[in-house]
């Protein structure tokens, strides 16, 4: 049974072809996972279908008729419903306020009905986190608790087809569980889903079909019902090339003999915590793991003078440093790359070449008049080194993939010669390939000395290519993993026995 | 247990945003009762009531359109165009009255239909398009009354002075109708929907909302308040007079921020900005019965207000400090 079938969706914005040929079957009561790079087109043909881009050409079927929505709103009447990405969800008002927006109950002469706005917006929440109330305000949740809301609030439309946009991205295990069982009982109710995220083993524990985007078109699908869940044959459909490894993984060198580059001593990132220690050698690859918001973030916003901690010392190089200003950090050679690439690491409106100087002007070595014609040199260089696709300067950053931009943000520190660099979950929304050219960069500026601090969500990131790991929990640091106690085991156990230890 | 109680209500009211702005009132309330001679009694009561009126149904007009994201700068000047109409056209007659406010009405709305259009369909910059929109509003004010004069009925400027059963001023009256039209809004969708747009446009976009009818909405809602405000300056002056109302534009603005309600829009509560243009008020007060020399006036003014600014976004300030 067909709930519905694209055809051919085209879409450019100002002469770039986001899509060129998007296809796509939905089946009644199925899941289908939507597969492929950030910037293969995904994200424009799921808005399309739900209302929020109107294509340029092509055709979406829906029960059998034509669909031509212009808006959302119809598009939700006709019941097609999407959870963004981007949360749709406004921080100023209340959950219930969210929930019910745009299809708040009335009452006699279009007065609202605030008191059945609550009921509908409690009976949906508490799938899922019933310990939440209602009245709580959007802005003051965390993000899995805000993508929750989201899903609740597109369950509560009742729809026929419901595409979920990276769900998963904030969630932890235990929440995903939870999304998957909710996403079962909606195909039992015969409700057609198209779920889309970058996980794979996600993908093939809840997916009964995949279809697979690459550059704006639909290279291929396959059918788990009739076919292997086959991983090394999705990761070629998605990226086009054949899998491989990062090159240089942990191990390949000995850095255990070199010098200290940073040393870290009795840091308490908050009051009544007991203080961290730790030294980073030169041209290590330090990952930091554990379980989320355990701190770690904190641990590199600290070291980059963006945050304060309640007390400690942290010398670079043998030299004592004083933090009071993330431009303290960078002059020192210790530089971020932060979470969240969009808010903190780049001027998505400016092209390439000025995202790349900044910082350099910032530690203001440039004198009277800028030398243009030498940063453009030293950009060209970075963009050759960082692997930037495609190698233009003079491109707007908006419009680059997710992984591109993040390229960007690495490689405005490159001209530098960073001493530390530290990133903070990289390669978070960033497609498989991107990744690991993401990863082969920072590991060959591990090899040139650059020593690495890097926080990542997922596990299996830091095995690859950390040279040991630190588990945190609760703003301390309770274990240390090297690469022969790797195993994706050993992490949780780590992870999750001094949570219990903590936790008496 | 009820000191507990006591003890968690304090703290629920502290956390309330209208907390710092009621602090920062009852301040300058207080420094005008010291300087005010005979602050408590009725008769001051009313005609400092009577005096703040028009500035306090200005930041409600103003509030509307930076709730859904915007800005007005023609407030003044649409103040002043439906005055002006109100002044030439009206005369002692019930018809005569009507007339003129029916006119001052429909100019009003055809103005916040000009913005509404302006900024929510031609998507201009409010702070741009606003301000071409008051040129528009005084050189029509300019045509109609070229000078000061016109007539406006006695019953206005009477009625505005009356005391309803000897307790209730009119005025109050006014701001009390002035916030009525609000409670009834509260329960309509489009009370929801201009905090959606406000706090978040392309949320409030791919919920379904029509962001565009909104901001039109909101400057018609608004346009309900500038007529209320045109009605209470008429009964205060008892003339049109092209270049009064200029000053209502930007203090409507600070009143608004003084009350806590959010320059990005979708943040905030009328009350605030009622409360706003009273510690405006009431700081002019001051400045006056300190015997300031004229020259003093202005720059003490402007140096309070940044003061109080301060204080009212100091919550927002530590919040982020926190996080």
């Amino acid at each position: 049974m067909q709930l519905l079938e694209a055809k051919s969706l085209r879409k450019s914005y100002g002469g770039v072809a986001a899509l060129r040929d998007g296809n796509l079957i939905c089946r009644q009561g199925k899941v289908c996972g939507l597969l492929g790079a950030n910037g293969s087109g995904k994200s424009t043909f799921s808005k399309m279908i739900s209302g929020v881009v109107k294509p340029d050409g092509g055709e979406i079927r829906f029960e059998g008729e034509r669909l031509d929505v212009a808006n959302p709103q119809e598009a939700q009447k006709r019941g097609i419903v999407m959870v963004h990405q981007h949360l749709s969800l406004v921080p100023e008002l209340t959950i219930w306020e969210n929930m019910t927006l745009a299809s708040e109950p009335q009452g006699r002469m279009g007065f609202l009905n605030d008191s059945r706005a609550k009921e509908i917006a409690r009976e949906y929440l508490s799938k899922f986190a019933p310990e939440l109330s209602v009245h709580a305000k959007v802005k003051d949740l965390s993000l899995a608790q805000k993508q929750f809301v989201e899903i609740a609030k597109a369950l509560s439309r009742e729809p026929k087809l419901l595409i979920l946009d990276e769900p998963t991205a904030p969630l932890e295990q235990s929440e995903v569980e939870k999304l998957f069982a909710v996403m079962r009982e909606l195909k039992a109710r015969q409700t057609s889903i198209i779920f889309i995220s970058h996980r794979l083993w996600e993908i093939k524990s809840i997916c009964d079909y995949v279809v697979v985007f690459r550059n704006g078109e639909t290279v291929g699908a396959i059918d788990f019902e009739t076919e292997a869940k086959d991983e090394n044959l999705i990761v070629s459909m998605i990226s086009g090339k054949e899998h491989r490894q990062i090159k240089g993984g942990p191990g390949t060198r000995n850095a255990g003999r070199a010098e200290t580059m940073l040393e870290v001593r009795e840091l308490a990132l908050r009051k009544s915590r007991k203080p961290i220690n730790f030294e980073l050698r030169k041209g290590e690859v330090v990952g930091v793991g554990g379980l989320q918001g355990q701190g770690q973030e904190e641990l590199l916003l600290v070291l980059s003078g963006l945050e304060r901690p309640a007390s400690g010392r942290i010398s670079l190089g043998g030299k004592p440093l004083k933090l009071k200003h993330p431009k303290h950090a960078v002059k020192e050679g210790m530089v971020l790359v932060p979470g969240d690439r969009h808010k903190e690491g780049l001027f998505l409106q400016h092209d390439v070449l000025l995202n790349l100087i900044y910082p350099q002007l910032a530690t203001g070595k440039s004198g009277l008049f800028l030398n243009m014609r030498r940063m453009k040199a030293e950009a060209a260089e970075t963009i050759r080194q960082v692997n930037l696709v495609p190698n233009d300067p003079g491109k707007i950053v908006q419009y680059l993939s997710g992984g591109n931009q993040q390229k960007v943000v690495v490689g405005k520190w490159l001209p530098l010669a960073p001493k530390v660099l530290l990133l903070s979950d990289p390669a978070k929304g960033v497609d498989v390939g991107a990744k690991k050219e993401l990863y082969d960069t920072v590991r060959k500026l591990a090899e040139q000395g650059t020593s690495v601090l890097l926080y990542a969500s997922d596990h299996e990131e830091l095995m690859e290519i950390c040279d040991r790991v630190f588990i945190m929990f609760e703003d301390q640091i309770v274990d240390e993993l090297l690469p022969s106690d790797y195993s994706e085991q050993r992490f949780v156990s780590a992870s999750l026995r001094s949570a219990q230890a903590a936790g008496h | 247990m009820s000191r507990l109680n006591e003890q968690h209500r304090f703290l629920k009211l502290r956390r309330h945003g209208l907390f710092p702005i009621f602090l920062i009132f009852l301040v300058v309330v207080a420094v005008n009762a010291c300087l005010q001679p005979g602050f408590f009694t009725f008769d001051v009561f009313q005609s400092n009531l009577a005096s703040f009126t028009p500035l306090v149904l200005a930041s409600m007009a103003q509030a509307v359109v930076i709730l859904v994201g915007g800005i007005d700068l023609s407030i003044g000047m649409a103040i002043t165009l439906s005055t002006v109409i109100m002044a030439a056209t009206m005369n002692d007659s019930a018809s005569g009255i009507l007339l003129g406010i029916g006119l001052a009405l429909a100019a009003t709305f055809a103005v916040g239909a000009l913005n509404g259009l302006t900024v929510g369909y031609l998507k201009l910059p409010s702070i741009i398009s606003t301000f071409a929109v008051s040129s528009v509003c005084y050189g029509a004010a300019l045509l109609i009354m070229p000078q000061p004069g016109g007539y406006i009925p006695s019953v206005f400027y009477e009625a505005y002075q009356t005391n309803i059963a000897s307790v209730l001023p009119v005025p109050l009256l006014i701001i009390l109708a002035g916030l009525a039209i609000w409670g009834f809004f509260r329960r309509r969708k489009i009370y929801r929907y201009i905090y959606a747009v406000g706090g978040n446009e392309q949320a409030a976009f791919a919920n379904g909302i029509d962001t565009k009818r909104v901001k039109l909405y909101a400057f018609l809602i608004s346009g309900v308040f500038i007529v209320l405000t045109a009605l209470v300056v008429v009964a205060q002056t008892a003339t049109g007079d092209a270049n009064m109302g200029r000053s209502y534009t930007l203090n409507s603005i600070a009143a608004v921020v003084i009350g806590g309600i959010s320059l990005q829009g979708g943040k905030g509560n009328l009350i605030g900005a009622v409360l706003g243009a009273l510690i405006l008020g009431f700081i002019s007060n001051i400045i006056f019965f300190a015997n300031l020399s004229s020259f003093y006036q202005d720059l003490i003014k402007g140096l309070i207000i940044i003061f109080a600014l301060t204080l009212s976004i100091l919550p927002t300030l530590r919040k982020k400090a926190l996080a």
